[in-house]
């Protein structure tokens, strides 16, 4: 019974930060490789302000979902400018930055030892130490978070959002101020990621930076388009479908137990390439009124290769 | 050999059955043991050879009739969350009385959770010191390296001399804490730490730190680090024209660090557990033993999992699957006869070995005590 | 001065062995413009088929050479036949970002189920020889590592330069449709751009097998280096091969006078910064207001704006 329970507000975290990089990635077209770190980042700030400073833990994750959002708008505000490949391999940067940062800043850290007995929330004096406690304490976040994000994606914020991806030179031609924008759906998806990196803290009670590999943003990366980029909804189907088979895969019988967790990576390596090629919208796809614009003259991605620089001379280096 | 455990495991149920219906007992107890260690990922051979040591111990243990313990694996790769989710996983559905693991991070993660569950959490390879006495629901089966750092310390001080040291040390749980324990001993032996560097978990090339350290010209090196990052720390350490002595720990003996260092491991010292398969017939029998069924010799950590596995196994045939019973039993034996040697441990539940030094001679370990 | 001497060698030999997967990775990127994620796995997945020959034919001169030529023969025909049948199925970018992702994960947990995750080390003695070379002690392996590196960047260099074929491929990277147009043929281009970035990372990963040492988990990291040293460098393979260098001289100076802990964090944080500072560059240069006349040279690039 714990471990499904266990389970189930693992789903539940991973949900939040998968939601959050489909309205990233799926929604407004901007690629992000450091959520891992960005969970890292949110997990670490709630664990040392309840450590530390004894802070409940409810106001340590808000304060992980603040540091989210600081860190994913300073990433966009020095990212502005760049094409497609130059944010993508910036952002796969950024994230092993992030996860040096925290193994190695060892003052405020503890670097490689982690963080242990990390106290779950009390509100008002009631406390929610228990597994079943903090059960329905992680399962009351979540839906109210989930609730936002989906609430999010029906409005014309989120229209906005996939105009950003098919076509921004159009939407600014629209007068939409499209750094802005960015600038937003960064914000909240910071904001909701380092808010579930809290909730992660708060249940494993032991937080340690190899939970948050970049391995771990590309099974996040799996979770969003094997869901369908663009429909949360279908994130977290996503997520709850594909954690089943993974835990599915220990239990074949005659699989050698140290072959499970290669067997599992390899399980989600196979979900990413079949989705991509034969169903390339994911589990849920989009509501076709969003469907991109026929007109094969908007091709956002062309900008991908303009950091091949302005003089496209061989001869030209540095 | 699976037949044979086939065998044993049909005849064991079948006796059990029968026993069933009679009044007496006289069928083999049954006991549940939980193995959690990594077995895929980093060192995930290591995994593997403690696999082999219990499954030997398990099939002793039936073959004596003592017990029939079923023991149930889960893989940590190394991280402490997953470790939790497998302990979890080995309480709420194998029922577990015991769980045996590795990994200094990972007991310490392991060790409040031990307490809220009630169950028995044996280590039987991580040496921090931040593991000593953590509560009474972990035992220390291995021999935790803030007595051996300061042993060594005195060792290279008064003994041969060495007014100056660096470390070079891995940057974990047990890296950092053993290293610090050492530089205390050390300095408060008058000895004089000139560098100390770090390596990340599972970096190969350790030249960048040990420039740094060749640059302070210390008299002794001594190298804290991990398999088989130890080895390679001493290739390349001889490689770049260290000419300092070397010391190391008990993880030196680590047939994959010894060949990593390939020739460069002659002249290293230490100190570590002594595993000597001539000592007495219970340590050459699970010598060969292992030696069979896992293609190379016995690592120390290998057979303190086996002595861990028998110990648990024969204190859950006297007293039964509580885990505070067999806690108690296990801290109260009196040198119990492992294949490390003899056993005791102290009213903590830490275990009491002795260390012996060693010297590489020709590729081998030469052990003297102290 | 003595530390900062090896550290510098030590940091040019580490850039060059970088330097080998990122030539390979260059090709292949700026000739199909796809980004290839599992050329890192691919790489370290083909050394694996070395080991065994040499294990299975002993270490002399006829094992090893069998053994690099399975090695090769394993690396082009896993990425020719990815390029073929999963790259170019997909249309835009990042269908192919993710499923290469997906090709990584599968190619490197495969060989983890098939060969286990422990590092697998073939070790030559001659190869491990130290040799000194003033105040500074290197052995054979390395040595060759480096020469062979810039045997290869001025192979290329003046392969691209100088030959018809070469300047075909050129012309592939710089602008595929003119090329079509004027006759270059730019399928085969690219597949031999694979062939060869395949190639070169076999050798690589046939470097490390002899190193440091084999492990499934490595890819990925080399793979890392290798992609932002050919971004950093942009589209000439000329600057990849000095940033590689230089990456590992950064690297390895770092720990001069600073702890060799932070030399990672260090070097991702400088790239980082670095790709953010040419960016705005960049755009600063773009929004200047420019002169009206302009030399004829340079219409070119103009026009590229």
């Amino acid at each position: 019974m714990r471990f499904l329970m266990t389970t189930f507000m693992l789903m539940e975290v991973y949900a939040i930060v998968a939601m959050s990089l489909n309205l990233l990635l799926g929604v407004a077209g901007r690629f992000s490789a450091y959520e891992a770190a960005l969970m890292g980042v949110g997990a670490y700030t709630a664990a040392l302000l309840a450590t530390k400073l004894g802070l409940s833990l409810f106001w340590g994750c808000v304060a992980g979902a603040a540091m989210g959002a600081l860190i994913g708008t300073s990433f966009q505000i020095a990212a502005r400018h760049m094409d497609f490949f130059t944010f993508n391999i910036t952002s796969f940067a950024f994230q092993m930055a992030l996860y040096e940062t925290l193994l190695k800043w060892r003052g405020v850290t503890a670097g490689s030892f982690g963080i242990f007995n990390i106290p779950r929330p009390e509100i008002a004096g009631f406390s929610f130490t228990t597994l079943e406690a903090y059960l329905a304490f992680t399962t009351a976040c979540a839906a109210v978070i989930m609730g936002l994000l989906l609430y999010i994606e029906r409005s014309t914020f989120a229209l906005a959002l996939r105009g950003l991806r098919d076509g921004e030179k159009a939407l600014q031609s629209l007068g939409k101020n499209t750094f802005a924008l960015k600038l937003k759906v960064f914000a909240i998806s910071g904001a909701a990621t380092g808010f579930a990196g809290g909730l992660l803290a708060g249940l494993t009670r032991t937080i340690h930076p190899s939970m948050f590999f970049v391995y771990l943003s590309v099974i996040l990366m799996v979770f969003v388009v094997a869901g369908g980029r663009g429909n949360l909804r279908g994130s977290v189907v996503a997520v709850f479908l594909l954690i089943l088979l993974e835990q599915a895969i220990t239990l074949i019988p005659g699989i050698p137990t140290s072959q499970i967790g290669a067997l599992q990576r390899l399980f989600y390596g196979i979900v990413l390439v079949a989705v991509i090629m034969f169903r390339p919208n994911g589990l849920l796809p989009e509501s076709p009124i969003f469907a991109r614009a026929r007109f094969p003259g908007i091709k956002p991605v062309e900008d991908g290769f303009a950091f091949l620089g302005r003089t496209r001379s061989r001869e030209s280096t540095l | 050999m699976n037949r044979r455990l086939w065998m044993t495991a049909l005849l064991t149920s079948f006796s059990m059955l029968v026993a069933g219906t009679a009044v007496g007992q006289q069928g083999l107890k049954t006991g549940k043991v939980g193995v959690i260690v990594q077995l895929s990922g980093v060192s995930g051979d290591f995994g593997v050879g403690v696999q082999h040591a219990v499954e030997i111990a398990k099939q002793e243990l039936a073959d004596n009739k003592i017990i029939d313990l079923q023991v149930f694996y889960e893989d940590h790769q190394q991280q402490a969350q997953l470790a939790l989710v497998g302990f979890e996983k080995l309480v709420d559905r194998n029922d577990v009385s015991v769980v045996i693991a590795n990994a200094s991070p990972v007991i310490l993660a392991l060790a409040p959770v031990a307490e809220e569950r009630k169950r028995l959490v044996y280590n039987f390879a991580g040496v921090s010191p931040k593991l000593r006495s953590l509560n009474r629901w972990v035992i220390n089966g291995a021999a935790l390296s803030d007595r051996d750092g300061s042993e060594l310390a005195q060792y290279m001080v008064k003994k041969l001399g060495l007014k100056t040291a660096a470390v070079l040390h891995v940057d974990d749980q047990f890296g950092t804490s053993v290293a610090e324990y050492f530089q205390n001993a050390y300095k408060a032996a008058g000895g004089k730490i000139v560098d100390v560097e770090s390596n990340p978990v599972g970096a190969l090339d350790l030249r960048t730190q040990l420039l740094k350290i060749k640059a302070a010209n210390p008299e002794a090196l001594v190298i804290l680090n991990n398999i088989p990052e130890e080895g390679y720390s001493v290739a390349q350490a001889r490689e770049i024209g260290i000419t300092a002595k070397i010391f190391s720990n008990t993880f030196m003996m680590d047939p994959q660090n010894v060949k990593a260092a390939g020739a460069a491991i002659n002249g290293v010292r230490g100190m570590s557990l002594q595993f000597d398969p001539e000592r007495s017939p219970i340590a050459k029998e699970f010598a060969t033993k292992f030696a069979k069924k896992a293609g190379r010799p016995p690592a120390i950590t290998d057979v303190l999992a086996y002595d861990g596995a028998r110990l648990i196994g024969e204190a859950m045939q006297k007293v039964g699957n509580d885990p505070r019973a067999v806690r108690d039993y296990i801290v109260k034996v009196k040198d119990w006869p492992g294949a490390i040697g003899k056993i005791n441990f102290d009213a903590e539940g830490n275990i009491l070995l002795d260390m012996s030094q060693y010297e590489f001679v020709n590729g081998k370990p030469v052990f003297t005590n102290p | 001065m003595n530390l900062f001497l090896e550290l510098l060698v030590a940091g040019g030999v580490a850039g060059a062995k970088v330097g080998v997967a990122a030539l390979g990775f260059a090709l292949i990127f700026y000739t199909t413009r796809e980004m290839h994620f599992a050329f890192g796995a691919v790489s370290v997945a083909a050394a694996y088929p070395c080991y065994w020959v040499v294990k299975a034919l002993g270490d002399g001169p006829l094992g090893t050479a069998l053994g690099v030529v399975a090695a090769l023969i394993a690396a082009v025909l896993i990425s020719i036949a990815l390029h073929k049948y999963v790259y170019l199925r997909l249309r835009s970018v990042l269908p192919v970002v993710m499923a290469s992702l997906g090709v990584s994960l599968i190619v490197e947990n495969v060989i983890q189920i098939v060969a286990g995750p422990d590092i697998q080390v073939l070790s030559y003695p001659a190869l491990l020889h130290i040799v000194e070379i003033g105040p500074v002690r290197l052995r054979v392996l390395e040595i060759g590592v480096f020469i062979g590196f810039v045997i290869v960047a001025v192979a290329i260099d003046v392969f691209l330069n100088r030959t018809r074929l070469g300047q075909g491929l050129g012309a592939t990277m710089d602008d595929p449709e003119m090329a079509e147009l004027v006759g270059v043929r730019t399928s085969r281009m690219r597949m031999g751009a694979y062939a060869a970035g395949a190639a070169l990372g076999a050798i690589s990963g046939i470097v490390m097998l002899v190193d440091t040492g084999l492990k499934p988990a490595i890819g990925f990291t080399l793979l890392l280096y290798a992609l932002i040293i050919t971004i950093m460098g942009r589209g000439s393979l000329r600057s990849v091969a000095i940033w590689s260098l230089l990456f590992g001289v950064i690297r390895s100076l770092w720990s001069w006078q600073f702890s060799p802990d932070l030399q990672e964090l260090a070097v991702f944080a400088l790239m980082v910064s670095y790709l953010i500072a040419r960016d705005s560059w960049d755009r600063y240069q773009f929004n200047r207001i420019r002169p009206i006349s302009r030399p004829a040279s340079t219409v070119g690039a103009d026009a590229r704006a």
